[in-house]
């Protein structure tokens, strides 16, 4: 299973430093929770790691053995990297089985003109649009759901994409208590199968619950690291993120 | 107590598609209430604030402010004094922080009162005061929601329509905000309606909520009535 390591990472937006020189390491078979205040740089760091920003200097490491100067979006699949966005991205106006089977099948120029989908993908589809609930909408377009139902759909393509690692920003925003428990199934899950979860997330009972490991940020910087109850306790981390 | 309906949402229909949004939906707000929409994701919450602020289109029944039906066009219900926040926060990424909250304020012909009232949002919002000339789209999504919400206060509406306000805010800031929601209902009396997962926080400064379930009320009641009854463990446990 991949691990990914980053050193020396830094970007800035128009002199704010959004991640400012930081080394970290995401470990396999951990959920390692990702937190921090609003603008701190946690969203920032899973788009240079996912290569939506490129970043200005560092190195990205896979798996010990691959090094990065420069992450292109289109190479993530390849390196088994996947993610969900804070805002979720679909594509808006396909069904929603369809947002799952266009992650599922190759597409060269000539391949998705003549796509056929084989009775694998449509398995593989129904399997992951179930485990979110979201089977009985497999028809209707991504743009007709509920927010909730697109945040779990975009949940199902991460998911329909086997990856090594996972990049999960938010996603229990928005959803009922009841949602939230699958979304934390999944995750514990995917750890109990080895996978590197990063999980951004803002609430503080799931991120006790789930996390193995946390890192907290602020402005763009390392401002602690360790078991989620010890860090969560430090007053730093009070004073700059939770609040008395 | 006799309090004044100061909104009515009576016999609504709503489609998507062949999907039932709303499903023959009666609800009424009163004057300074925060009222809780509560409910599992695509139970129609959403819908129903959309619905008010014109945004979706509604196949039978009518919306009623202030004792007359309003036209559900966005344009005339910001005139009438209802703001809408959006989920997702929906700010003009490429306008600065100021340019999005002005347009928050777009009906208030006085440059003085505008000043005054762009004042007092970011009291509430103080962090947004050093960002105020940086393009919307480079703030966090945290930060985003205050321009949202700062943006949909300036007007200092009768009736505010807030869709997950805390959805993406740091654990102090939802703090913060659900103290300032409060504070705004108190001081100036403005009547909320607001759509929330985080129902703990939520129901702390609510005055009554309704539950709903497939387009439908499932529930309604004071606060006091969810915390004695087995509405909220329903909730949690997904019955409704």
């Amino acid at each position: 299973m991949s691990t990914i390591k980053i050193k020396n990472l830094y970007k800035h937006f128009d002199g704010i430093k959004a991640v400012d020189h930081l080394n970290l390491s995401f470990e396999s078979g951990k959920i390692t929770g990702l937190i921090g205040p609003n603008g701190s740089g946690k969203s920032t760091l899973i788009n240079l790691l996912t290569g939506v920003v490129p970043f200005d200097s560092g190195v990205v490491i896979i798996s010990e053995t691959t090094k990065l100067l420069r992450v292109k979006p289109y190479d993530m699949a390849s390196f088994d990297i996947t993610r969900t966005f804070q805002d979720v991205r679909l594509f808006e106006q396909m069904p929603v089985i369809d947002n799952i089977l266009v992650v599922l099948t190759k597409r060269g120029i000539v391949g998705s003109l003549f796509e056929q989908h084989k009775k694998y993908h449509l398995e593989k589809a129904k399997e992951v649009l179930e485990r979110v609930g979201l089977w009985e909408k497999r028809n209707e377009l991504a743009a007709d759901l509920s927010y909730g139902q697109r945040k779990l759909l975009e949940i199902a393509r991460a998911l329909a994409m086997n990856a090594d690692i996972y990049f999960f920003d938010e996603p229990f925003a928005g959803l009922f208590p009841e949602i939230i428990k699958v979304v934390s199934s999944i995750l514990k899950e995917l750890r109990d199968k080895g996978k590197t979860v990063v999980l951004v997330e803002h609430n503080m009972e799931l991120i006790r619950e789930l996390s193995d490991y946390c890192i907290v940020m602020d402005s763009g910087e390392l401002l602690a690291e360790g078991k989620p109850n010890d860090v969560l306790s430090q007053k730093a981390v009070i004073e700059a993120y939770l609040g008395e | 107590m006799n309090k004044n309906i100061l909104l009515q949402l009576n016999n609504i229909h709503v489609h998507y598609g062949g999907v039932k949004a709303l499903d023959n939906l009666s609800i009424k707000i009163n004057e300074g209430e925060i009222v809780a929409l509560m409910g599992p994701n695509g139970a129609g919450k959403s819908t129903i604030l959309k619905t008010i602020f014109g945004l979706v289109p509604i196949e039978s029944g009518e919306v009623v402010f202030l004792g007359n039906q309003i036209k559900l066009e966005p344009y005339e219900v910001v005139e009438l004094g209802i703001s809408f926040v959006p989920q997702g926060r929906r700010v003009f990424k490429h306008l600065t922080v100021l340019e999005n909250i002005e347009i928050g304020g777009h009906a208030i012909k006085s440059r003085a009162v505008l000043k005054e009232r762009i004042k007092e949002v970011l009291d509430i919002f103080p962090m947004l005061k050093e960002k105020l000339s940086q393009k919307s789209g480079q703030l966090s999504g945290g930060q985003q929601q205050m321009v949202a919400l700062a943006r949909g206060l300036v007007a200092d509406p009768k009736l505010l329509l807030l869709d997950e306000p805390s959805l993406g805010l740091a654990p102090k800031v939802v703090k913060e905000v659900f103290q300032k929601i409060k504070e705004i209902n108190e001081k100036r009396k403005t009547t909320i309606v607001v759509v929330e997962h985080n129902i703990k926080s939520l129901l702390e400064i609510t005055d009554r909520a309704y539950v709903l379930d497939k387009g439908k009320i499932a529930a309604e009641g004071e606060r006091k009535e969810f915390f004695d009854s087995g509405i909220l463990k329903n909730i949690f446990v997904g019955k409704i």
